[in-house]
């Protein structure tokens, strides 16, 4: 298994490996640790109903419903070791930056890390839900669990791409978090995937309100590597992939301004989450995926409940 | 300029291209997608300066790397002012050089640059051309012409050759120097052999030659000049003879006599200036009463395109060559009156020429000293005491020529005709007898006109011809009439007829004065006389203490270029002005002078024209390596300025520093 690693590593994973491969090689070298749950959801309580997506387990169809109201509803049951895991993927525009030095552009990373963390969880009987920050062909994914869900999710994941612009569509934070808010029950894990390239306080003060019921909330900021270094040395044009800004600046004066601006603003971001047991993770998309995958696991461990 | 020319050069139109491109990128920078763009602050003025000046540099490699990538394209096709050694057949080359270094090539036609030294400079180029494999020849075309290298594959040895050429005031032999150029170039493997021709064309050439090449046509552009050829002062009278191109150069010019610079003498108050005749080319102006014994020049106002021949020193002797005639007045005069025949055919024949009639042969040698030619009409024998100083002045290069008629037969012991006859001669009557005109070939087709002379009696001598002598005519009959014999190193004629016209018709005939020209000329070389042509050799006995002090007062021993062979002595002179020569303790005045027809010959258009038809080989100019090789520079230009610009720092801190530095003030 260690040499399969080893040979995908050598890879570049943004373009040439699948993301389900990547995948399963992630998650197998993080089993140790993580809680192994032994219900399966059957002969527990009732909690409610929601509409049918294609792919339920059909088991849980509730026939009566569709003979009454003729909809499609799926019982849903809740547990007492429920800790499910809602990932919020943020498939904006932004996301599909990857700067030529990059092994995957931030889209890629984010969805590598969405699928190694549904892997864990469902092979430890947690299901998994799957929510979009924008972007097209993106399929909200309710929690699933069992031995199809892996599938599903990373199905969902792999059909995603970058589209969509924050400044021109703001509801798109609402539409991403406010179901989470919703749903997602007491002791819930969250996974926030973004860049926060575009209107970070309005993102990451959504992201606070999911900090109660006992939610563990993680907000990983996924930049790239050019992002994080800013090597511009000479007069450079830059524009922004969201949004209208579009400037001219010279790279080796800029440089050290920038750095020290998106410091202070990780800083302020981070002390805004933490204010309500939120935590901000700031990863690149160089990083060691399995590294990058621990970090967020533990990052829960400092997470409210 | 053909179509392929101008196709190659329309090839630099390209440089719009990088010039729009420029434009484009002035008006903003090709956009970077950054997503945390937000976070950065504009500093738009400093970028747009800098993108400026980087993006000047480019530019303008750019801009130089297609207009020489389309220079490439054109070259060799590109004509240049300089003349250029093709390669048509791209193999080894054969060159002979003709340097024209006469007189007239001093006239300036050209940027105030005299002929002769664009025509060396032109010269020295051609040779740095050549390769190995390359021969080349160095002809003079000065008279007379002169093989300076033949054929030699040295190139070095020939260019050192070629700087040391110096300008002299000889006259043009072109014709000499082409043949020997053709000559050199004749057995040589090179397939490609060239006569380059640097010369001013101041001479007819009647001759074909092939593969001629005037790479400086401009050379035989028309010039205009007047020069002094000769001024010489006898008996309170100065004689100047001026000579002018045809075109018009004399018009309203002055002729002056000067004190010579280095004589320190006050201006002269007598009328010393005389004005030229507008019409004529050649022409003597005689000054008169001037005051004996002092150091006078000759001088032309005004400028023309040769300044160098508008003053000349007046030569203190006498100018011309001495010409002694003996003729019996009674019988040698026509019967229209006048001076005899023979003195009427001499003043017909030349230019400074001075008849010296002489009653009698002289029996000292001293009568003979500035004699330079003897023609007898009908002479007595000569006694002992007559012939001893003719015999010695005869030995020592005289020419004489000798008409004999009835009174050369004598049976008075002691007497002869010795050195014209080695025995006695009849004098016998013939029936209109006259010359054989395929003996007379040598005078050309005037010969012909001795062939009815109707002669009633001729002198018959072929016993008394000297064993070395050249027959140079006969009778009708096939009688010896005329012939030539050598004397130690002079000459004489001897002809058995008298120039009497009660004889025959001999002396009213133009042949005389061919023969009279010839003869004259021949005299004129042996070296008796005091006056020769530049490029004309003075010849005399070998001295022991020889020493020449030309007109520009430079020392010339012995054997350079005086030559020494036998027992004979020569020096050429190649400047024109007065020598001074030093035989033995001896001390004599001679004076060489230019050709006056070096002057009035204009360019020879009619060989402009011909070599220009028949020239085939452009002057083109082989720029290619140099121009592959500023290609690569700028190539290397181009990736420096494109990979990193770190090293354009030094040089944009100093265009900052000067801006403001220009700001300030």
């Amino acid at each position: 298994m260690s040499s399969r690693r080893e040979a995908l590593h050598d890879f570049d994973w943004g373009k040439l490996a699948g993301l389900r491969l990547r995948a399963d090689t992630v998650a197998d070298g993080l089993y140790w640790g993580s809680h192994r749950s032994t219900r399966r959801g059957s002969g527990v309580e009732f909690s409610g109903h929601r509409n049918y997506v294609p792919g339920d387990d059909l088991r849980w169809l509730d026939r009566h419903a569709w003979m009454r109201h003729a909809r499609l509803l799926v019982r849903e049951f809740e547990t007492e070791t429920d800790r499910a895991l809602r990932l919020v993927v943020d498939a904006t525009a932004s996301m599909s930056y990857r700067s030529p030095s990059a092994p995957a552009s931030k889209l890629e990373f984010a969805t590598l890390m969405a699928a190694v963390l549904a892997r864990l969880a469902l092979a430890a009987g947690d299901p998994v839900a799957l929510d979009w920050l924008g972007g097209a062909n993106c399929r909200w994914l309710p929690p699933l669990s069992g031995r199809q869900a892996f599938e599903r999710v990373v199905g969902v994941l792999e059909s995603a791409s970058a589209h969509g612009d924050l400044y021109e569509d703001k509801q798109a934070i609402d539409r991403a978090l406010l179901p989470v808010a919703r749903y997602a029950r007491r002791g819930t894990a969250i996974v926030v995937l973004t860049d926060l390239a575009e209107l970070p306080h309005e993102i990451v003060g959504r992201v606070r309100s999911l900090c109660s019921h006992g939610r563990r909330v993680v907000l990983v900021r996924i930049l790239d590597p050019i992002e994080c270094t800013f090597p511009f040395r000479e007069p450079v044009r830059l524009r922004a992939l969201e949004g209208t800004i579009d400037i001219t600046t010279n790279g080796a004066e800029t440089r050290s301004r920038y750095l020290k601006a998106l410091d202070e603003e990780s800083d302020q971001l981070a002390n805004l989450l933490a204010q309500r047991g939120g935590r901000l993770l700031s990863l690149r998309t160089d990083a060691e995926p399995a590294q990058a995958v621990r970090q967020i696991i533990t990052s829960f461990s400092g997470a409210n409940r | 300029m053909s179509f392929v020319t101008v196709g190659a050069l329309a090839i630099a139109l390209l440089v719009f291209i990088p010039f729009i491109a420029h434009l484009l990128q002035r008006g903003g920078r090709a956009p970077v997608d950054f997503s945390l763009a937000r976070l950065v602050k504009p500093t738009a003025k400093l970028a747009t300066r800098k993108s400026r000046f980087d993006d000047r540099i480019l530019f303008a490699v750019r801009a130089l790397l297609l207009t020489t990538l389309a220079l490439l394209g054109a070259a060799p096709l590109v004509r240049c002012n300089r003349p250029t050694l093709t390669r048509p057949r791209g193999a080894s080359v054969a060159l002979a050089i003709v340097l024209d270094d006469s007189a007239s090539m001093r006239a300036h036609v050209k940027n105030g640059k005299a002929r002769f030294e664009l025509a060396k400079h032109t010269a020295v180029q051609l040779i740095s051309q050549l390769h190995e494999g390359d021969v080349v020849t160095l002809v003079l075309a000065g008279q007379p012409a002169r093989m300076l290298v033949g054929a030699t594959p040295q190139l070095g040895l020939a260019e050192q050759l070629c700087t040391n050429v110096k300008e002299s005031d000889r006259s043009t032999d072109l014709t000499g120097a082409l043949d020997l150029a053709e000559n050199s170039l004749r057995n040589l493997p090179q397939g490609d052999r060239r006569v380059a021709v640097l010369s001013d064309l101041g001479q007819k050439v009647d001759k074909v030659y092939a593969n001629l090449w005037l790479p400086l046509p401009e050379l035989a552009t028309p010039v205009q000049d007047c020069g002094v050829v000769t001024a010489s002062e006898r008996t309170n009278q100065v004689e100047v003879t001026v000579a002018c191109t045809n075109t018009g150069s004399n018009t309203s010019r002055k002729l002056s006599l000067v004190p010579a610079a280095a004589s320190g003498m006050r201006p002269l108050s007598l009328p010393i200036t005389q004005r030229l005749e507008s019409s004529r080319n050649v022409q003597t102006v005689v000054f008169k009463q001037v005051p004996t014994g002092l150091a006078l020049t000759a001088r032309l106002d005004d400028s023309d395109d040769n300044p160098s021949n508008d003053a000349a020193p007046v030569f203190g002797g006498v100018i011309g060559t001495v010409v002694a005639t003996l003729s019996d007045y009674t019988t040698a005069r026509p019967a229209t009156g006048g001076p005899p025949l023979v003195e009427q055919a001499l003043a017909a024949v030349g230019r400074q020429l001075i008849v010296r009639p002489w009653s009698a042969l002289p029996e000292d040698e001293h009568s003979y000293s500035d004699v330079s030619l003897l023609i007898l009409d009908d002479p007595s024998t000569f006694g002992p005491e007559v012939r001893a100083p003719l015999v010695n002045w005869l030995s020592r290069g005289g020419v004489a020529v000798a008409f004999l008629g009835a009174r050369s037969v004598s049976d008075q012991l002691g007497v002869s005709l010795f050195p014209f006859l080695e025995g006695s001669a009849v004098w016998s009557p013939v029936d209109g007898l006259g010359f054989d005109p395929a003996s007379l070939k040598w005078l050309g087709a005037i010969g012909t006109s001795w062939s009815d002379i109707h002669a009633r009696a001729r002198l018959e001598f072929e016993q008394a011809v000297p064993a070395a002598a050249t027959v140079r005519g006969r009778w009708q009959d096939d009688r010896l009439a005329m012939f030539e014999s050598q004397l130690g190193r002079g000459l004489t004629w001897t002809i058995g007829l008298p120039a009497s016209t009660n004889i025959s018709d001999l002396a009213l005939r133009p042949a005389l004065l061919a023969l009279l020209d010839r003869v004259i000329e021949t005299a004129r070389h042996r070296g008796l006389s005091p006056i020769t042509i530049v490029g004309h050799a003075w010849k005399t006995d070998a001295h022991d203490h020889f020493k020449v002090t030309g007109p520009e007062g430079a020392q010339v021993p012995a054997g350079t270029p005086a030559g020494v062979a036998g027992t004979e002595t020569w020096y050429t002179p190649t400047l024109s002005g007065i020598y001074k020569f030093q035989l033995d303790g001896d001390v004599q005045l001679r004076i060489a002078h230019v050709e006056p027809d070096e002057i009035v010959e204009p360019p020879n258009s009619a060989l402009i024209t011909e070599t220009q038809r028949s020239t085939s080989v452009p002057s083109l100019l082989e720029l290619s390596p140099q121009i592959v090789a500023s290609i690569l520079a700028l190539v290397l230009l181009e990736l420096l300025a494109r990979s990193g610009t770190a090293w354009l720092t030094p040089i944009r801190d100093l265009f900052h520093r000067l801006k403001s530095r220009r700001s300030t003030r």
